[in-house]
């Protein structure tokens, strides 16, 4: 039997807002899955059922309150995403899990190659060699080339979310976690997304997708679970 | 396994101010809101502190005014003496070497330690520099505890890092009361940068700035880390700078640190009621 690349287990999260009175929410109850190597998994259900809290439990953005999620690492072997050390998380965010936020979070004053070149650089890739392989990127992506040296933060909402996306798919993590990644996009750009999926799949990464977008991407998923 | 990578690996550090009661530990402390005793006026500044640092990380401190961030670092700066504690260090030169508690050093070894190997920019340039000398003569200060002696290679080193730190060379034997607030957290940088320490502590250094100014110096400082892969203890009471250039932060507060992780942890999945405060306090 071979091990899955990731295996949630009865995981729950409750958050205690300390300053509402210590009132408790939770949003994640019991929830189990596997993703596989090379699998699109697609976890889908209503907005507010706690897709979003699930891929940052497993990114540990948000600490699990029970379960056990493990990953299993190229480098380390099996890793449970809750116990593990911040440093292990660090390293394995730096070179196996990546994740895609719903909405483009940069710093101002940095070009969108850079933005978009800096996993890769941070693996440590030469920038020149980084910034060819950024231009494709952004050509793939539909950036005009008036925009690769500009910051993303004035782009629009959908050319936020390529790079967002491109960024995210650029480092060939081993699993990457997409957060609704069609959102704010026109049809032209899903495309592209579709085809982002596609070809990482075929690159060997596992993409772990909240959307609840079923229309584009349930015919792409090869697994999902619904909440 | 891959071999430790740690730098610095402190445990149990303690600074208190005062003698202390048997009443201290009823009144003081994070779940009393207090760092000082009513009884015996005792001030606990760090009480059982801890954290490990590794090569090429910012650590960031937050915490409110007076939560005990500055004699954290000040205690690792050897220039507060812990209560008691320890602070492993272990030189990246020579990784194989044995780690050495740098609160055990003799006086001597000590200042040499803190000269060449740790540098320190303050919110206020006072502190930092002596602004009775040049801003040349500030950088050289360091290089010559540092032992450096060759006086053409000094200025040729000052020039290299005033240029480093976007400063204009021309101005090296210039007054630093006629630098701009952002030109002398830059002279500061130059200084602790001079020696090429392995660690640089930054307490509050862009507090107090114009939005504008602060942004360039972050943005100084986020270059130098990228480019020396500079190990950095960031103090901050503002979340956004922590966020900017933090990947791990200890929130501290009343002397304690109360919770420390990821820093986009911290931030979106805050677990203490005090850090729960500060980050909804910051949006
Ligand atoms: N030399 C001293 N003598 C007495 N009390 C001190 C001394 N130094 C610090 N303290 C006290 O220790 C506590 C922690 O001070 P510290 O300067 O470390 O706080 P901080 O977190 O850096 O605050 P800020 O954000 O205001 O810089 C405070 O209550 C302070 O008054
Ligand atoms: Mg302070
Ligand atoms: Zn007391």
């Amino acid at each position: 039997m071979t091990v899955p690349l990731l295996h949630v287990k009865n995981l729950h999260k409750s958050f205690v807002l300390h300053l509402i009175d210590g009132r408790t929410i939770d949003p994640i109850q019991d929830v189990s899955f596997t993703v596989d190597s090379n699998q699109h998994f697609l976890l889908w259900g209503r907005s507010g059922i706690g897709k979003t809290s699930i891929l940052k439990c497993i990114y540990r953005s948000y600490l699990a309150s029970s379960g056990e999620i493990w990953f299993s690492s190229d480098q380390f072997g099996s890793v449970d995403m809750i116990q593990a050390d911040d440093s292990m998380v660090l390293k394995l965010r730096h070179r196996e899990i990546g994740y895609c936020s719903q909405f483009l979070k940069v710093l101002p004053r940095v070009a969108a190659l850079d933005v978009i070149t800096e996993p890769l650089v941070r693996q440590g890739m030469p920038q020149a060699q980084a910034h060819d392989i950024g231009r494709e990127w952004l050509t793939q992506l539909g950036i005009a080339q008036r925009l690769w040296h500009a910051s993303p933060v004035t782009f629009s909402g959908g050319e936020q979310q390529r790079i967002n996306l491109g960024r995210a798919f650029i480092a060939s993590p081993r699993l990457l976690l997409l957060d609704e990644p069609t959102a704010s996009l026109d049809a032209g750009s899903k495309q592209i997304v579709v085809e982002m999926i596609q070809r990482a799949q075929q690159r060997g990464t596992a993409v772990l997708t909240v959307s609840h977008d079923l229309d584009t991407l349930a015919k792409l998923a090869d697994g999902q679970l619904a909440l | 396994m891959t071999a430790p990578t740690w730098i610095l690996h402190a445990s149990g550090l303690n600074k208190q101010y005062g003698p202390g009661c048997p009443r201290c530990q009823q009144f003081t402390g994070p779940a009393h809101n207090n760092s000082q005793c009513p009884v015996c006026n005792t001030v606990y500044a760090c009480v059982d502190a801890g954290f490990t640092l590794h090569q090429g990380e910012v650590l960031g401190i937050v915490g409110e005014s007076g939560s005990g961030k500055s004699t954290l670092l000040q205690m690792v700066n050897l220039a507060t003496a812990a209560d008691s504690g320890h602070i492993w260090y272990r030189e990246p030169r020579t990784p194989d070497a044995d780690p050495v508690d740098l609160l055990q050093m003799d006086a001597y070894r000590s200042r040499h330690f803190r000269n060449d190997r740790l540098g320190i920019v303050y919110q206020r340039p006072e502190l930092g520099l002596n602004m009775r000398f040049t801003v040349g003569g500030n950088v050289a200060e360091k290089l010559l505890l540092a032992n450096w002696r060759h006086v053409g290679n000094i200025r040729t080193r000052i020039r290299e890092l005033m240029e480093q730190t976007e400063l204009p060379p021309e101005r090296i034997d210039d007054d630093p009361h006629t630098f701009s607030g952002g030109m002398l957290q830059r002279v500061q940088i130059a200084k602790a940068l001079s020696s090429s320490p392995s660690l640089l502590l930054l307490d509050e250094v862009t507090s107090g700035l114009d939005l504008s100014v602060q942004a360039r110096v972050l943005d100084l400082i986020r270059r130098i880390q990228w480019e020396q892969q500079m190990t950095m203890l960031l103090v901050s009471h503002d979340l956004g700078v922590i966020k900017q250039l933090a990947r791990r932060t200890i929130v501290m507060k009343n002397g304690h640190i109360v919770e420390s992780g990821l820093t986009d942890q911290i931030l979106e999945d805050p677990q203490h009621p005090y850090t729960q405060l500060l980050v909804s306090s910051a949006l």
